[in-house]
């Protein structure tokens, strides 16, 4: 499955290139009888200074896919093309950080810092990294760059233990601007912040990407987080991104049975909202080592027929491109005209 | 503010203590021993303590407690020869294997598969057989037999550590390898490795006593405590109490070391532990 879209530039940035062009990526792991394939053939662009949202659940490769683009993880096949800086094409897109081109975010704070150093260290170590020890000169960098966070100079000599979760998310969102990587895959990185402090981080991540001209990939299965950060929004299922597009319409007018499904189970806080309308999607993500013939979803679709396990959905564009540019709405499912015009039957459960 | 160490328990301090005045009496052997530990007196042969000899003479009317001074600087001089080779040799060697995994990896803990499948003793002595006998070749030899544990060791620590975020992160950051390892990898996959090291110690007092009873370690009359248990092992029925200060001494020193071993491993297990990880969640106001 390709999703083939030329993004035009947007919000008056002028710059055509898109800053990650991902083709035909697959991910597997493990050996050849049981491997997975976590990541099976995904196609996206990501224009320069915007946000992809990556929605999925657990076990739909959305991390891989974060992974992959930042050489964490082998590449089994397809592409990676990262922009470098001015637009120029990044070096051979093989090494791990992509030679300072890709920075990441994770999701448990604590995890990605040092636990025995000062966070002052881990945050200017990127503008040292061939250096044995690093500058006690670089402090008042380090100080600098914590300010740019919203984080007090006194957070500089504690350690990740001493810290706040939302502190501590902060300090790795400072190391991620001192490394001055144009592209940040952020891998849930506000899903183990308490409710209050989300909102902060995800202002903060938003405000820093306007000031540095990031790009971000934003993974997270939580809708209201990816509804407030990402410009487009691909949703996966299984390895396969099933539904890609502009924010506002793949979360407001859901083409793909999968992302309708999502969508509905997200509880809603608002007047007159009843648990009724909470519908939760059955069964489980199926066995990755075993996925369905032909489309992925059909195990669990409500409007599966007899041709979806026959043969795979290609993407259709759904919509054309809006005037103004952004990347076409497009969905892979046969019925996703029958579904919108209400004529799609229902299986019966 | 900071991080609330546990305090070591008693056991442990008094364990400390011993050691710490043990070594302190090898060292000082020189300068504080009653008598030459190699001075012969047949006249005053297997004697029992006295103001003199204050454990006793062995079979040449040799002061027992003089040879268990000077017997401590071999002892403890040549249990850290045997750590050293062990850690030189096995941390750079599990270190590379667990970076990377999949060829060199493979291969040397294959190379550490065949050593570790001999029996401990039996190759500690073949390879003291080859290097010669004597006190440094048979502890580079345990060094050496032990090497391939502390590799695999280090491995599992190093295999576990790199696939942490804090590592994938400096790695994003353009980190050179080595710095990577030294600075981020290494002090979270050493710990157990510290742990099995203490293990390594008192094994090694012990095994360096067996290979020194079995005459692979120093040579004769050169003291040590595995040499004079032989002696007093051989006068078992004239003198049956010549065996308990080496016999004892050895012990007391494994013991100690073990309770260190165990304090030490309390202490990184409950820095940890997921329970304290939360105690020190608490926001510093």
């Amino acid at each position: 499955m390709t999703v083939d879209s030329t993004l035009p530039a947007r919000r008056g940035h002028g710059h055509p290139a898109p800053a990650l062009r991902v083709s035909d990526l697959v991910v597997r792991y493990g050996n050849r009888r049981d491997a997975v394939r976590a990541v099976d053939g995904v196609s996206v662009e990501v224009a320069r200074g915007t946000t992809l949202g990556i929605i999925g659940e657990s076990g739909s490769g959305k991390s891989t896919l974060a992974k992959a683009i930042a050489g964490l993880v082998p590449v089994t096949s397809g592409t990676i093309a990262i922009a470098g800086p001015e637009g120029k094409p990044a070096p051979a897109a093989s090494s791990v950080g992509r030679d300072g081109q890709v920075q990441m975010i994770f999701q448990d704070a604590v995890l990605a810092l040092n636990p025995g150093r000062p966070v002052w260290k881990s945050v200017v170590e990127p503008l040292v990294p061939h250096r044995l020890t690093i500058p006690r000169e670089l402090r008042d960098r380090a100080v600098e760059l914590l300010g740019q966070v919203g984080l007090g100079p006194e957070i500089a000599d504690r350690r990740p233990g001493q810290m706040s979760g939302g502190q501590r998310q902060r300090v790795t969102i400072a190391r991620m601007v001192a490394a001055r990587a144009p592209l940040v895959m952020c891998d849930e990185p506000v899903a183990a912040l308490d409710i209050s402090l989300q909102a902060g981080v995800l202002r903060l991540l938003d405000e820093l990407r306007g000031t540095f001209d990031l790009t971000y990939v934003f993974i997270s299965h939580d809708m209201s987080s990816i509804a407030r950060i990402a410009h487009d929004v691909g949703v996966m299922y299984l390895g396969r991104l099933v539904e890609v597009g502009p924010a506002r319409e793949v979360l407001q007018a859901p083409r793909h049975p999968y992302t309708q499904a999502l969508i509905r189970a997200v509880p809603r806080v608002a007047r007159g909202a009843r648990d009724a309308e909470v519908q939760l999607l059955e069964g489980e993500i199926p066995d990755a080592r075993r996925p369905p013939s032909g489309c992925r979803f059909r195990t669990r679709c409500p409007f599966a027929q007899e041709i979806c396990a026959r043969e795979e959905p290609r993407p259709e564009a759904v919509a054309e491109p809006a005037p103004g540019g952004g990347s076409a709405h497009q969905t892979a499912c046969h019925f996703w005209r029958e579904i919108r015009a209400g004529t799609a039957p229902r299986q019966p459960r | 503010m900071s991080r609330g160490r546990p305090a070591l328990p008693p056991g442990a301090w008094i364990s400390v203590v011993v050691l710490a005045s043990l070594l302190l009496m090898a060292l000082l052997a020189p300068w504080i021993a009653p008598h030459d530990p190699l001075a012969q007196d047949l006249a005053n042969k297997l004697q029992g303590p006295s103001a003199d000899h204050l454990l006793g003479t062995d079979r040449f009317g040799r002061d027992v407690l003089s040879r268990l001074m000077w017997g401590g600087r071999n002892a403890f001089g040549g249990v850290a020869i045997c750590i050293a080779v062990a850690v030189l040799l096995g941390v750079p060697w599990g270190t590379i294997a667990g970076f990377w995994p999949r060829y060199v990896g493979t291969v040397l803990m294959r190379i550490s598969d065949v050593m570790i499948a001999f029996p401990l003793l039996v190759l500690a002595i073949a390879i003291t057989g080859s290097l010669g006998v004597g006190l440094v070749t048979s502890m580079v030899a345990v060094g050496l037999v032990l090497a391939p544990n502390t590799a695999q060791l280090t491995r599992a620590g190093v295999l576990a550590t790199r696939e942490q975020d804090f590592v994938a992160s400096a790695r994003l950051s353009g980190v050179w390898t080595p710095i990577l390892l030294v600075r981020h990898v290494l002090p979270t996959a050493l710990r157990p490795v510290v742990i099995q090291m203490t293990i390594y110690t008192g094994l090694t007092f012990v095994i360096q006593g067996a290979l020194a009873f079995l005459g692979l370690g120093p040579q004769r009359p050169t003291p040590s405590w595995g040499s004079d248990l032989n002696d007093a092992y051989s006068q078992i029925l004239s003198a049956p109490l010549l065996i308990l200060p080496p016999g004892l001494l050895l012990g007391v020193v494994v013991l100690c070391v073990y309770r260190i071993g165990d304090a030490l491993r309390d202490r990184m297990s409950s820095n940890l532990s997921p329970d304290n990880r939360k105690e020190n969640d608490v926001v510093v106001a």
